[in-house]
């Protein structure tokens, strides 16, 4: 049974560490500010810096490539 | 935290904005000044975007870092181009005006690098000339009367070696002696005329005249080699010896390391499994983790050997010359002759190659060069070709010198680079291009490759390949475990546990749309998550051959696994397939962000998909008259 509960919270991380990493950088800035704003006066509220520097960290899925400097995911032109 | 991470605190110190011309080594002293490892090369336009750090002066004052696109005027032409002036007026969101602007110049080069100092000087922002590659400079014997200078443009000068350790030193002091003063507005600034150019040269001379003292220039070195490296035919040879060179050696020479490294996964493997009871967790850890994940990993040495040849390249001046070589041929089938370096970084990943786009001015060029970008073979498809040419192409010598399997994989770089030929004449024909822009690009002197630079950036391409191992792919390959996995096979059921699992379900499902090119449902559950990242595909077939049945080698033995189950014309197949099939989810991501639109992405996604589908389709019907199926 243990094992079980251990295997189902590696999979679990896994897939929503995945999730994270392919969604885009817009996508994510919002859901970190969505969730600023719901859980600003609660316990978890405290999560929210790092979850929205999370949130700007560049991911893709690319690897960050060096190459040319960090993809500015998550930073836009104007 | 990084530098780049830390600079993004609202009040870290004074805003300093390192500018000056394309290839003066801003990157380098960016690097030095704030502990970074960002890209430096030797030819223009490594930078297309400003990055930040944080420098911390001996005297403790903390600074904020900008690091620009090179440009030689205000006068933006490029997307690239943009950035440096946008910054420098304080119009890029959420940007100020920079306290002090630190003009970069090398120092060999004053002739050209003074221009921009002057059209910038005009806009009143405090302002700091480096003179960088002060040491070359010293050693061709160019005296420079930095007092005499700084009297003449009226403003501090410093001279700083951007590639020794202390080479910035000199650059700090000088920033500590600048008092702080709030940045106001910079003057108006328009476009120069004719007149006031013809003036800036004019001034340049005479500060030259004043200042600095030039013996008589020997490039006789420089020219002699670039009288064979870029003459139309011995060029064109010796690039492609230099490629050819380059894929034998990602064969030839990364076998012993990757020969230990499977040894070692492959005793990880039964070390697990004889210390761990058979249940769940083992399945994950051995067919999931150590299969999946080691089989990926065993590619590091072919990537390592791989970009240590592309960054010898890059630092010894040859790229822009190879540039050159193939500008005429790039114009016939469309492309400006500025294509060639965001093509040449689409080999090491297409996301990069993409985005330097941006220093190609002319959108219709820009868009057909972002269109044909994933059709250079990224360093993530090289696993896969490795994987598959180890499996069916015997190890032996041709013409008693080259080495098949290195043939073959230069074969299949080619092929993606005439497929993009191909398409980018397709372009031009029917989206059509704009003006003919011939290449313009200063040329760097030939020097040795830095080792400090060279070592860094395998450093840095060892980090990113082993973060995407241990990050994305580690985390697909679990995923994939469990699809692979559950649900368990009913009872009395008698194929492998895997058919029954969801993953044999999708894999079966999509099987029959993918039959006529060969491709079995193993390859169909692998090529899914290979869209996350492309690499992914190899530790899938891993993970799905262990929970198969194989044994717990399957990592180190999957080559050999694969080339007892599929025939020479799948094989085959599948590497057609990899060399034109669509990009990773953030190429396409990336491709949205820079024309901002979908219409390119999806246009690049079904293109790509036709042209793998029509390629797989006549690469395995072939194969198979041939008696390879």
């Amino acid at each position: 049974m243990f094992e079980a509960i251990l295997v189902a919270l590696i999979v679990a991380t896994a897939a929503v560490y995945a999730g994270w990493q392919l969604t885009p950088a817009p996508l994510r800035l919002r859901f970190a500010e969505g969730f600023a704003r719901r859980c600003a006066r609660t316990r978890v509220g405290a999560l929210a810096p790092a979850l929205t520097r999370a949130a700007a960290r560049p991911s893709g899925a690319c690897g960050s490539c060096g190459a040319r400097g960090q993809c500015p995911v998550g930073r836009t032109l104007t | 935290m990084s530098a780049t991470q830390a600079a993004l605190e609202p009040d870290d110190g004074r805003r300093i904005a390192l500018l000056g011309n394309p290839n003066c080594g801003k990157t380098a002293l960016f690097n030095l000044l704030t502990g970074s490892r960002q890209k430096v090369a030797n030819y223009a336009g490594v930078t297309v975007e400003r990055k930040e750090g944080i420098a911390t002066s001996p005297a403790g004052t903390r600074y904020r870092v900008l690091d620009l696109p090179g440009a030689y005027s205000l006068n933006a032409d490029s997307a690239d181009e943009a950035v440096t002036r946008d910054v420098i007026f304080g119009q890029l969101a959420g940007e100020q005006v920079p306290e002090v602007l630190v003009c970069v110049t090398d120092a060999t080069n004053l002739r050209l690098n003074l221009r921009l100092v002057l059209e910038v000087r005009r806009l009143g922002i405090p302002m700091l000339l480096a003179l960088n590659m002060s040491d070359l400079a010293k050693r061709r014997g160019i005296e420079i009367d930095t007092a005499r200078l700084s009297q003449l443009l009226g403003v501090p000068v410093v001279a700083t070696v951007g590639v020794h350790r202390g080479g910035a030193d000199p650059l700090l002091a000088a920033l500590d002696a600048m008092p702080r003063t709030i940045p106001g507005p910079p003057a108006r600034w328009h476009a120069p005329t004719l007149e006031e150019i013809t003036e800036t040269h004019r001034q340049v001379r005479e500060i030259l005249l004043q200042s600095v003292r030039e013996p008589a220039i020997d490039t006789r070195w420089d020219e002699r080699i670039d009288a064979v490296v870029m003459h139309p035919i011995a060029g064109l040879a010796i690039l492609a010896a230099v490629l050819f060179l380059m894929f034998q050696a990602v064969f030839a020479w990364a076998e012993a390391p990757m020969g230990w490294i499977e040894s070692a996964v492959g005793w990880l493997g039964q070390v697990v499994s004889g210390a761990m009871a058979e249940g769940l967790l083992r399945s994950l850890i051995v067919d999931g983790i150590i299969a999946g994940v080691g089989g990926v990993l065993v590619f590091l040495p072919q990537i390592v050997i791989l970009f240590a040849f592309i960054l010898a390249l890059e630092d010894s001046g040859y790229l822009p010359r190879a540039a050159f070589l193939l500008d005429r041929f790039m114009g016939k089938v469309g492309l400006s002759g500025r294509s060639f370096i965001p093509l040449l970084s689409s080999f090491a990943c297409a996301i990069p190659g993409i985005m330097a786009t941006r220093v190609i001015s002319n959108w219709r060029d820009r868009l057909s060069t972002i269109l044909i970008a994933p059709l250079m073979t990224c360093s993530a498809r090289l696993p896969v070709y490795a994987l598959l040419i180890g499996a069916f192409i015997p190890q032996r010598e041709v013409a008693a010198f080259f080495n098949l399997q290195g043939l073959v994989l230069f074969a299949l770089y080619l092929a993606g680079i005439v497929g993009a030929v191909v398409v980018a004449f397709v372009l031009k024909r029917t989206v059509g291009r704009g003006m003919h822009h011939p290449l313009m690009m200063e040329l760097p002197t030939w020097r040795l490759p830095n080792l400090r630079n060279l070592a860094l950036g395998l450093l840095e391409r060892v980090k990113i390949f082993l973060r995407r191992v241990g990050g994305i792919i580690l985390a697909l390959m679990i995923i994939l475990w469990a699809l692979s996995t559950f649900p368990a096979p009913p009872a009395g059921a008698t194929g492998a546990a895997i058919d029954y699992s969801f993953a044999g379900m999708l894999g079966h499902a999509i099987q029959p749309l993918f039959a006529p090119i060969g491709f079995g449902w193993e390859i169909c559950i692998a090529l899914i998550p290979g869209m996350a990242a492309r690499e992914v595909a190899v530790g899938a077939l891993g993970t799905v051959y262990s929970l198969q049945g194989g044994d717990d080698e399957v990592a180190s033995q999957l080559g050999t696994l694969i080339g007892a189950q599929w025939s020479l014309a799948t094989a085959l197949s599948l590497l057609a397939w990899y060399v034109f099939a669509p990009q990773c989810l953030a190429t396409l991501a990336v491709v949205k962000r820079e024309t901002q639109s979908w219409r390119y992405p999806l246009i690049m996604a079904g293109y790509l998909f036709a042209m793998a589908y029509l390629a797989s389709f006549l690469t395995y019907q072939i194969a198979v008259a041939l008696g390879a199926g």
